[in-house]
């Protein structure tokens, strides 16, 4: 193994370093300058979309949305959703928020409540349980 | 019987044992030692100080037991080393766990981490200065990355004799970013520059953060579609996290996926290092090398930082050039720690996670680069 500046150039050292280099450099200032691009292009989208422009982004705020401008819809035709909301707000209100749809779930098994999945689902869609943030959710009493 | 006895005896670990698998088995021990008892980097370290001792327990060769011989049970869990099944796993698992925000909110900390990438570009210049054939020295600049599976990857795909030194390397050095980095860190930096506050980062909605790793995969990959393996799970983990409607899936990448991928990665490597083929001078000069590598990358971010600087009214902590690294958290926390001793009302912890986050984005790329620079037809 010799030692020697030639094996540089031998190599194409120099060009590799000067084109890798400014390569990466490019590239992510290319993706840095379409990130900070990215809010005008989520302006315009919305601009182009006006139906959409209210409306937040997630499940649960497509569905305050709903509950805000439709009157509640209840999933169940037997039930309404003021029923449940009442049925399962007291156990839902000692979860510590936000909490997993899990754990209403399980509470939901745990005390015999009919229905669970429906349920949640009617709570969900009339915003009497919203989304936090990703994957946790909080009770609006 | 006494033949069967005496040939039994021949062929136990303690007859065909040789110096340097003593030497290995110690080295192995340190490394746990570093996991175990100080802490560095335990969740890499200690699967890879583990599968040293077990790469280099004496056995008869020929019998399909080791790592290297084909059809032996080690062999066929280092496919994935060799493939780069663990290293696109574990950027899965990242992905899934990286919270992209703190980068979003302030896009030219991106910089930082394309520049510290220099620290790899030089580094293959003293590799090919020392020697070393092209594809080597490209698998030994990658070092300076910080980034362990994409060591790895790049090794396995252009020097896969080489994957032990490097990996080694490339993991002890992240171990050792505490003793690395603040050194380089106050020798580049005035105590002006040091105490420099960042401005707030604006609040980021959901859209930016679920367009990013749509527009991320694309321009990476189209600039460098060697990149692919990396970056695509990368960032479809982190879409499966952002999305909020897989979280089933993102948990998993985050925890059983890569844990998985991680203690494979680790023990197949550490095995790797056979001492009949990691105790040579070229591990000697791996380890060097990938000092230099590791220190001109901190280098390059920082120095990088201070160029912006002249030219930009919002001021960068040139600090932060140090975290452009990918080694993350340890090179964020390092910088944040270093920003609060100066000034204890300086939170660089964010900012230096955005840079951390770039870091990684710029070390696949330049895998990738660095890749297609030997493929070219």
């Amino acid at each position: 193994m010799e030692m020697g500046i030639g094996n540089i150039a031998a190599n194409n050292g120099w060009a590799m370093f000067v084109v890798g280099y400014i390569t990466v450099l490019v590239a992510l200032a290319v993706l840095a300058g379409l990130i900070s691009l990215m809010p005008k292009i989520i302006a315009i989208q919305e601009a182009l979309n006006p139906f959409g422009r209210d409306a937040k982004s997630g499940h649960a705020s497509k569905a305050a949305a709903k509950a805000e401008t439709a009157p509640p819809q209840a999933t169940l035709p037997e039930l309404n959703a003021m029923a449940i909301a009442a049925e399962y707000g007291p156990f839902i209100g000692r979860l510590e928020s936000p909490f997993e749809l899990q754990k209403v779930y399980a509470i939901a098994r745990e005390n015999d409540l009919e229905h669970p999945h429906l349920s949640i689902r009617t709570l969900l869609e009339t915003g009497k349980l919203s989304q936090e943030s990703s994957g946790l959710f909080k009770w609006n009493a | 019987m006494l033949d069967l006895v005496l040939q039994f005896l021949g062929n136990t670990g303690f007859a065909l044992a040789e110096w340097r698998n003593l030497v290995m088995i110690v080295i192995g021990v340190v490394l746990l030692y570093l996991a175990a008892g100080k802490n560095f980097e335990p969740l890499l370290l200690l699967p890879i100080g583990f599968g040293v001792i077990v790469g280099n327990i004496p056995f008869f060769k020929g019998f399909g037991i080791g790592v290297y011989e084909s059809g032996s049970v080690l062999n066929y869990l280092y496919f994935g080393v060799m493939t780069g099944i663990y290293p696109s796993l574990v950027f899965l698992g990242l992905g899934a766990m990286t919270d992209f925000k703190s980068l979003l909110g302030k896009p030219k900390l991106m910089m930082l981490g394309a520049a510290a990438q220099g620290g790899i570009f030089f580094t293959l210049l003293g590799a090919l200065f020392l020697g070393f054939a092209p594809k080597e020295a490209a698998s030994i600049a990658i070092i300076g990355g910080a980034d362990g599976p994409t060591s790895i990857f790049l090794t396995a795909k252009l020097a896969p004799h080489l994957i032990g030194p490097i990996a080694i390397a490339a993991y002890s050095y992240m171990a050792l970013i505490p003793i690395i980095q603040p050194p380089i860190m106050r020798l580049l930096t005035t105590k002006k520059e040091r105490v420099i506050h960042m401005s707030e980062t604006r609040e980021v909605p959901r859209k930016e953060v679920l367009f990013f790793p749509v527009v991320g995969v694309l321009l990476a990959c189209f600039t460098a579609p060697s990149a692919i393996s990396l970056l695509g799970p990368l960032f479809l983990g982190n879409f499966l996290k952002e999305s909020g409607v897989t979280d089933r899936l993102a948990k998993t990448a985050s925890n059983a996926i890569v844990d998985a991928a991680t203690i494979f990665l680790g023990f197949t490597v550490g095995c790797s290092t056979q001492a009949d083929v990691f105790l040579n001078g070229n591990s000697i000069r791996i380890f060097i090398l990938g000092a230099i590598a590791f220190s001109l990358a901190t280098g390059s971010g920082i120095v990088w930082a201070k160029i912006m600087n002249l030219f930009m009214k919002d001021k960068i902590n040139p600090l932060l050039g140090a975290a452009g690294v990918s080694a993350v958290p340890g090179s964020a926390r390092e910088v944040h720690i270093m920003g609060l001793h100066y000034d204890p009302t300086n939170y660089l912890l964010m900012y230096g996670m955005a840079c951390n986050a770039s870091g990684v984005i710029g070390s696949a790329v330049v895998a990738g680069i660095l890749w297609s620079f030997f493929t070219v037809v």
